[in-house]
């Protein structure tokens, strides 16, 4: 009765997500209430909540804090770094390189949103990029849609490259114990062959192709050169000093599981995180109230009530997730060497339908970090992160791609994005069945 | 923050981002005249000279304007161009009109520098009526004219200032001036002042214009020109910087009688345009505005 309950009540929450019937904040947590009660009145906790010795109360132990550690800490961090032109400044500077040709503009955009994308969070990066690209098409003269729809594409690629890129890396990475270079390193073979890919795809099918007239390249090269990456920066001092400060972060995230003190249980990535936003704000001591206004608290608060949502249903007890964890191994047991590459269509598909993090956030319960093969793991991470590529809606970078096109009144259609996104969907993740599949034979 | 309001913070700081590039003219001093009045300003006028010649490789030639043939006042006027450093200088006779109507159509120097106002002397022969000649100068002569008027000490180069007129053809030349006087290391400023006596006037001519919303019209003409005016002086700027010398730019709006006399502070020249015709400076706001400032140097163009 207990399993059936929290079973409906988990389909139901997956469901109002899909639809968008409320803020996804205002659900989860109007969910994790209803959660605690229903748990509560079961005597699901009985016995549990206790540690060292005094009474740590349910709602605090089922809540993944090192995770909300890393999005405060990065969000924070990532607010006054792009206050200081880091970003803009590093945008334009690519835009000049590409001499204003629309192919190695494509590609030049292509990369800079990977790593973008890698750094930032997905919607800040597709905000950053799909402003630039607007105002550069403009001057050029070039149709935006086909650039914006390849970052929009690409953020999410971009989004598997660092353990810190997007939320289902956070989730899954941490709970798996993969460290932030052994993330890299697997990733991001996976991330340059689909990004490849996912060029020459556009390329062929908008059919962008370098500029050969000679006094074209001339007129293009001029028009960008119009372009002077100093306007996005106010305070050269401040500008040189987040380089200095984005660069040091970048290494303790890759070097934090290696570093003594660093590598310590009790700090984790979460601490790296902090530790770059405490640095940026004694940097901007006065942008403190505006950095803190500016992290996404409803974000961290969908967190809170998913988290408590997903550990009550992950609780011996309720058994929800042991149950579709069941489903999952028998999935698993029974595919074979294809185990990993179907996960990656699961999870990319289910992802692509609702929200990816309450995905993440209930295979992140249903593996077991001392069984579950590497290849799984990965396969739900690619899964998670591809999967808001196939619809207009299916990730928030998306939605901001499209918006962008709305504002410069191009129009297209939710299924008119899906017959444009699916090749691009589904070669990703092809690419990335095949790509777990090479892991499950090496790793 | 929403996310279409960080759409439009991002898209607008693109948008500034782009500065159009200001093509100025290579501005060649060839020929300068320096025309003298052995005022305490004289020195002054000297120095200005010797600068240019050294940094364009100019020639300069002074000059000393006399009506009448007057033996002793021009022996007197030959020691004193020689005491102000231009021994060389010539005493040109006849009336000063005709010759600075020479000087605009035949001679044609690409500066005449002048000490201002050209000051009336005592001998019967004098040269010049005060003031006025320096008038009839500018009225005559479309050529930029360097305006000494105070007895200024060190170079005249080193903190411009230059009011930047809206949207006219001589928008481009005043900057290539600018440009080009201004000392490496020093220091130039860009100013473009929004008159609202200008707006009320073409409020005036949108009145009669009833297709139009005379307040939206009004609003929406001067907005458009402010925006382009940033553009171009952020072109300026950014033209300036690569250029060895630190150059900003300002827009202010309101009347430019109280504003500019303000703003020139430590500059120690002040660039002025003709509004687009150098024969109409007389009647110009820029020429008020010059009366208004006194012994600050003015570069009439």
């Amino acid at each position: 009765m207990i399993t059936i309950f929290f079973a409906l009540l988990l389909v139901a929450t997956l469901l109002c997500l899909a639809f968008e019937v409320l803020p996804k904040a205002v659900l989860s947590l109007t969910v994790a209430g209803i959660s605690l009660f229903a748990a509560a009145a079961w005597g699901v906790f009985g016995g549990q909540a206790h540690g060292g010795g005094h009474h740590i109360p349910a709602p605090v132990q089922l809540i993944e804090w090192p995770t909300l550690g890393v999005i405060i800490g990065s969000s924070i961090f990532v607010e006054i770094a792009s206050r200081s032109g880091i970003f803009t400044w590093s945008a334009i500077r690519l835009l000049k390189v590409s001499g204003g040709d629309p192919w190695r503009l494509l590609l030049l955009l292509g990369c800079l949103t990977l790593v973008f994308s890698a750094f930032l969070n997905n919607v800040t990066a597709m905000i950053i990029i799909g402003s630039l690209t607007v105002v550069a098409c403009k001057r050029l003269e070039l149709e935006a849609r086909p650039y914006l729809l390849v970052e929009a594409f690409l953020t999410n690629v971009g989004g598997l490259l660092t353990l810190i890129s997007s939320l289902p890396n956070i989730i899954l990475g941490q709970k798996a114990g993969i460290t932030f270079v052994e993330f890299f390193l697997v990733a991001a073979p996976y991330c340059v062959i689909a990004s490849a890919v996912t060029l020459w795809m556009a390329r062929k099918r908008f059919g962008i192709v370098p500029l050969t007239d000679k006094a074209a390249r001339e007129e293009a090269r001029q028009r960008v050169m119009e372009f002077d990456e100093w306007e996005t920066v106010e305070d050269r001092g401040f500008f040189k000093a987040s380089w200095f400060v984005t660069a040091g972060v970048v290494i303790l995230f890759a070097l934090q599981s290696y570093l003594p003190v660093f590598k310590s249980e009790d700090l984790g990535l979460q601490f790296v995180a902090f530790l770059g936003a405490t640095v940026m704000l004694l940097l901007r001591p006065k942008a403190v109230g505006d950095a803190l206004r500016k992290v996404e608290w409803s974000l961290v608060f969908f967190f809170v009530g998913l988290f408590i949502l997903i550990g009550v249903c992950g609780d011996e007890k309720v058994g929800v997730l042991r149950e579709m964890g069941r489903g999952v191994t028998w999935l698993i047991d029974h595919t074979g060497m294809f185990s990993s590459a179907i996960l990656v269509w699961v999870t990319g598909i289910l992802s692509g339908l609702t929200d990816n993090v309450p995905l993440a956030a209930m295979l992140s319960k249903m593996f077991d970090p001392a069984t579950t093969s590497p290849d799984i793991w990965w396969a739900a991470i690619i899964g998670g992160n591809l999967g808001g590529n196939i619809t207009p809606i299916g990730s928030a970078a998306v939605v901001v791609g499209v918006t962008l096109m709305k504002r410069e009144g191009i129009k297209i259609s939710f299924v008119g994005f899906i017959k444009v996104a699916a090749p691009f969907a589904v070669a990703q993740l092809v690419i990335g069945s095949l790509y777990v599949m090479l892991l499950r034979a090496i790793l | 923050m929403s996310r279409e309001r960080e759409l439009d913070e991002f898209g607008s700081i693109f948008q500034r981002a782009v500065v159009p590039t200001i093509e100025v003219e290579k501005i060649e001093l060839g020929e300068i005249v320096v025309l003298h009045d052995f005022s305490d300003r004289g020195p002054a006028c000297v120095a200005a000279a010797d600068e240019l010649r050294h940094r364009f490789g100019s020639r300069v030639s002074h000059r000393f304007l006399l009506r009448d043939q007057d033996a002793a006042f021009e022996a007197d006027a030959r020691e004193k161009l020689a005491s102000a450093g231009a021994s060389d200088g010539e005493i040109v006779h006849g009336d000063p009109a005709a010759h600075v109507a020479q000087l605009a159509e035949t001679d044609r120097p690409a500066l005449i520098i002048a000490s201002a106002p050209l000051q009336a002397h005592e001998s019967s022969a004098a040269a010049v009526v005060a003031g006025r000649f320096i008038d009839a100068l500018l009225v005559a002569t479309p050529i930029p004219t360097l305006l000494m008027r105070s007895a200024w000490r060190g170079s005249v180069f080193e903190r411009i200032l230059a009011k930047i007129p809206g949207g006219r053809p001589d928008l481009i030349e005043q900057f290539s001036f600018a440009f080009a006087l201004c000392r490496p290391g020093g220091q130039l400023r860009l100013l473009h002042i929004v008159d609202e006596e200008r707006l009320k006037r073409l409020a005036e001519v949108l009145e009669i214009t009833p297709e139009i919303d005379t307040a939206e019209g009004t609003k929406g003409v001067a907005a458009a020109a402010e925006r382009r005016m940033e553009q171009l002086l952020r072109g300026a700027v950014r033209t300036g910087r690569g250029a060895g010398f630190h150059a900003d730019s300002d827009i202010r709006v309101g009347d430019p009688f109280e504003i500019l006399p303000n703003e020139v502070l430590d500059s120690t020249l002040l660039i002025l345009g003709s509004q687009g015709s150098h024969a109409e400076f007389l009647e110009s706001r820029a020429y008020e505005l010059m009366n208004r400032i006194p012994n600050l140097p003015v570069l009439a163009l």
